[in-house]
């Protein structure tokens, strides 16, 4: 008996260590993610519904580069920061693109899905750890609550209007406390971050994931990312 | 018990004759017998029962006995007016479908030719009297060997042979209806590889329709001619996997009957 | 004798019996091999959807890890009920390569299956751990629908339905070509006119059950939260209106009517309605030189007529898409064209030999009449599947019209009775001339020999009817009349004796 709870105080001491966390001490962590490959296409085809959807140009969005090699949309996820804490996210289907096109949601939050266009649209996650949801929001439909069931799984899901197919969207399921999405010229900035050891992921629709070492310290910290 | 009219007797047996033959073995046996052969089993069969009641005098009497009252018996007027009435109209009805139809020509086909000596493929010649599966053997010297080849065999039936044999063997597959004329082989049935040695399999499998002896009617088979697609070795593997899987043993070379 | 008829019975029956309910030891483990003889042929022996099929089949089969079901009674990507898995598996999905297995194994056994398909998801278990039980929606019976509610189910379909299966429902939406499953697969919109295809079952709680929570996996949503209950029973109501419930039947004779003066020879005269159509299946070409497993053109509806010069050929098919597209979807760029061919014998057989159904050969040519979307028709000599020499075009007389429209291609081929040139056929009346077909759906990336065909059916140009038909009958009555008249006479003597 006294063995056995020696080796959890041991195991406990020994997990501890390795994460190096000191909670009082935040931090902050902040970079930009760049790279070398340029988009294709700036704006999407559309095809149908042209009164709703085709009066203002569609960007194409699956790699969205700045003039100074800055690239948007990208998920910094610090792995094992502090617990998220579930709520609601919202996500908006308006001018046949989805409002924001990369969502960082907390796992087990639910998701309120808004149509603020004036056609009808479908919203279908595809998920493949988590239950699917896919529902058609008539334009009558302003918002519908999807419950926190369908993302309680973190996982990335592509999301999309399937009757509009250019229409495509993310959603990054976590269970990270410290995660950023980058702006259009490749920044972002995660805050009270406890120091210690951790491992950073970084993900691009495109471009793919990486994942890095990284010891954060108390104070400021950089970290940039290039993608080739 | 009352002894029924030879008559009756002789439609009881006709008539129970024919509804064997139709409903047992097309909805029973799922085996439906063509309509030419229909016809002369049922002439036999009148023919035999005609034969049988007229062996003598008294019971041929007895068979048309009940014509002979319709004809005479007083009481039995009015029938006999109905039938004379009817028949007219029957004769006529009958002539009338019995009009030349729009039915496909009958094909004569042989379903499982017998085979040539000896084939060529894969560059080599076979003997297909002497010729035997390599891993037949591997039943009763290397059963785990021959595990491994039944399940090889296996995906290559999966991969190339499913679609029209289906998954059950049974030749019912998604293009069953498509190729309906013939209908691919249903390998769980009696009558198919049950009856074949191995170098048979061999021989159809490696030569597909295009293979089949003129009787079969080679321009009919969409079965492909698979020795440009797999390997001896695959054949050979697919092979054990049809036994396998059915449950049927090939026939030894030489026989055993 | 009575227990025998009992049995017999019994044993007819048996197909027809189904459990509702589980069995209180359904038992994963005597699932296994069951599973590992009979399915992994297709869903993977770790029920990955990889089996050594997976890839030739569309769609794919089913990936069991992913825990997601097409078509269940609980709402869209939920999990299944038990029973909802014992039905698939007992009755397939028609129109799918899963089969039903009624036939092959007894209940119990496919309980047991049920229990080790779920295995192979971490969701049964992350359910049952957090006391989940499906929840299946509320169905009912259809009610009895009135022209009225057919009108308005009409309405409702052209609002929420006909952006992927069309006016028409026949699938050919404006989102048909670009719509793809969980998988990343292409996937078509069903053809709602062939009502003998639907994957899901095809009694009127079947289609409810399929509009009200969608088909998990696919882009086909659920509409319970939008509609209310009566409008999804009118959207079935209409689309029972617009379906063929069984499969036409397979006749092995095409019969082609003879009329008088010119022959119709736009494809949508409406002279053809009058005409009857036969149903021909078509096969993926997985025969010869580059095979192909995937088509989507299942079958071809044929008419025929002919006069004293001309012989003219109808040949309809559900297209979902008109190839080359204006404009292709970015994810599937496959953009061939769309094409038909009618296959015939350069010479009337003279016996049963026949020239190879697939394309002919150097021995037996056949001659081909190909129409290709956009281009000229051209008639070549066929001497194998891709051995295909162009007949010299000045002596052509075949005229091809085609229209697209709705998911509906109609084409009309009229061409001499007498042979336009010396190596070509001359098409007589009365005698059985063999026929095939080969289709191509361009935006399902087929071309040469990668299309749809048939077998070799017959055509029949079927002579006038001529008034012996009757005459006959009428004689033979005569006659049976005049014997019983002569019967009757005899008899009469007979018994004045």
């Amino acid at each position: 008996m006294t063995l056995k709870i020696k080796k959890i105080t041991v195991l406990t001491a020994l997990f501890i260590f390795c994460m190096n966390v000191t909670a009082t001490e935040a931090a902050v962590l902040h970079g930009k993610i760049s790279t070398a490959t340029a988009a294709k296409q700036a704006t999407v085809r559309v095809t149908k519904d042209m009164e709703a959807c085709g009066k203002n140009p569609i960007p194409r969005e699956n790699l969205v580069r700045s003039a100074s090699g800055g690239l948007k949309n990208v998920v910094v996820e610090i792995i094992g920061a502090g617990a998220a804490k579930p709520g609601t996210a919202v996500v908006t289907q308006k001018g046949c693109r989805f409002e924001p096109h990369v969502l960082i949601m907390p796992a087990g939050s639910s998701l309120t899905v808004k149509n603020g266009d004036t056609v009808s649209h479908n919203f279908h996650t595809y998920s493949f750890e988590n239950d699917p949801v896919n529902f058609i929001q008539p334009k009558e439909m302003k918002e519908k609550k999807v419950d926190g069931e369908n993302f309680e799984v973190p996982e990335v899901m592509e999301i999309k209007c399937d009757i509009h197919e250019w229409m495509q969207g993310w959603v990054y399921v976590t269970e990270s406390g410290s995660t950023a999405l980058t702006d259009a010229d490749g920044n972002f900035r995660i805050e009270n971050i406890p120091s210690g050891k951790y491992r950073i992921r970084i993900w691009h629709e495109t471009l793919g994931e990486a994942e890095k070492e990284i010891n954060v310290k108390k104070g400021d910290n950089a970290f940039n990312h290039l993608f080739k | 018990m009352k002894k029924f009219s030879v008559l009756f007797t002789a439609s009881a047996v006709v008539i129970g004759s024919y509804l064997f033959l139709k409903y047992f073995f097309s909805f029973y046996l799922q085996l439906p017998i063509p309509a030419s052969l229909m016809k002369t089993y049922m002439f036999l069969i009148v023919a035999g029962t005609l034969l049988a009641l007229t062996a003598d005098d008294d019971s041929a009497r007895k068979l048309t006995a009940p014509f002979h009252s319709l004809l005479f018996d007083p009481s039995l007027r009015r029938s006999r007016n109905a039938v004379f009435f009817v028949l007219p109209f029957l004769g006529a009805f009958i002539t009338y479908q019995s009009r030349p139809k729009t039915e496909a020509p009958v094909e004569f086909r042989t379903v499982h030719p017998a085979p040539p000596s000896s084939m060529t493929a894969f560059g080599k010649t076979y003997n297909l009297i002497t010729l035997r599966n390599p891993y037949r053997e591997l039943e009763i010297n290397d059963p785990d060997n021959f595990r491994k080849a039944v399940e090889e065999g296996k995906a290559v039936y999966y991969r190339n042979c499913l679609f029209c044999h289906g998954d059950k063997l049974r030749g019912k597959g998604i293009f069953f209806d498509a190729f309906h004329n013939p209908h691919p082989a249903n390998f769980q049935a009696v009558g198919t590889i049950a009856q074949f040695q191995e170098s048979y399999l061999f021989w159809r499998i490696s030569t597909g329709g295009p293979g089949l002896p003129k009787e079969a009617a080679p321009w009919l088979s969409p079965m492909p001619v698979w020795k440009n697609h797999l390997s001896e070795d695959k054949i050979w593997k697919v092979i054990l996997f049809l036994y396998d899987y059915t449950g049927h043993r090939p026939r030894e070379v030489g026989g055993n009957e | 004798m009575k227990p025998t008829i009992a049995f017999i019975i019994f044993l007819l029956a048996l197909p027809y019996s189904s459990g509702a309910e589980p069995s209180s030891t359904q038992q994963p483990q005597k699932g296994k091999p069951i599973y590992e003889k009979l399915c992994s042929g297709c869903h993977g022996v770790t029920g990955r959807g990889d089996g050594p099929a997976a890839d030739r089949l569309r769609p794919r089969p089913r990936n069991f890890a992913r825990g997601q079901y097409k078509f269940t009674y609980t709402k869209f990507g939920k999990l299944p009920q038990d029973k909802t898995l014992f039905r698939w598996i007992s009755e397939g999905l028609p129109g799918s390569s899963m089969p039903p297995w009624k036939d092959v194994l007894t209940e119990e056994e496919r309980w047991d299956l049920v229990a080790y398909i779920k295995t192979f998801s971490r969701k049964f278990a992350r359910a049952k751990k957090k006391g989940r039980v499906p929840k299946p929606i509320v169905i009912g019976t259809a009610p009895p629908s009135s022209a009225e509610d057919i009108r308005e189910g009409k309405e409702l379909f052209l609002q929420n339905c006909a952006k992927c299966h069309g006016k028409e429902g026949r699938g050919a939406g404006p989102s048909a070509p670009t719509l793809k499953d969980s998988q990343g697969d292409r996937i078509w919109p069903r053809n709602l006119t062939k009502g003998w295809l639907y994957r899901g079952g095809g009694s009127p709680e079947d289609i409810y059950r399929t509009v009200a929570t969608g088909i998990t996996g696919t882009p086909m949503p659920e509409f319970m939260d939008s509609l209310s209950p009566e409008k999804i029973w009118r959207i079935v109501a209409y689309v029972e209106s617009i379906r063929q419930k069984k499969r036409p039947p397979i006749n092995d004779v095409l019969v082609s009517k003879h009329m008088q003066g010119d022959l119709p020879s736009n494809p949508c005269d409406p002279a053809w309605q009058s005409v009857p159509s036969s149903y021909i299946p078509l096969a993926a070409q997985v025969i010869e030189g580059e095979r192909w497993f995937k088509t989507t053109i299942e079958s071809v509806e044929v008419r025929s007529v002919y006069n004293g010069a001309e012989v003219a050929i109808h040949v309809e098919w559900a297209d979902k898409t008109q190839s080359p597209l204006t404009a292709p979807p970015d994810k599937f760029p496959q953009n061939g064209l769309d094409a038909l061919a009618v296959q015939l014998p350069v010479k009337m057989p003279l016996d049963a030999e026949k020239p190879y159904f697939l394309g002919g050969s150097s021995a037996k040519p056949v001659i081909l009449w190909k129409w290709t979307n956009g281009g000229r028709p051209e008639v070549f000599l066929g001497k194998g599947i891709l051995k295909m020499e162009p007949l010299d075009r000045e002596h052509q007389t075949l005229r091809v019209a085609a229209v697209y429209k709705a998911g509906l291609w109609k084409t009309v081929f009229i061409r001499s009775l007498e042979r336009p040139a010396k190596n070509d056929i001359t098409i007589e009346a009365g005698k059985y001339l063999p026929i095939a077909f080969s289709a191509w759906d361009g935006n399902n990336g087929e071309k040469d020999a990668q299309r749809a065909v048939s077998i070799w059916y017959s055509l029949l140009l079927k002579p006038p009817v001529k008034a012996d038909i009757y005459l006959w009958p009428l004689f033979v009555g005569l006659l049976i009349a005049v014997g019983e008249m002569a019967l009757a006479i005899k008899v009469k003597k007979e018994k004045e004796k």
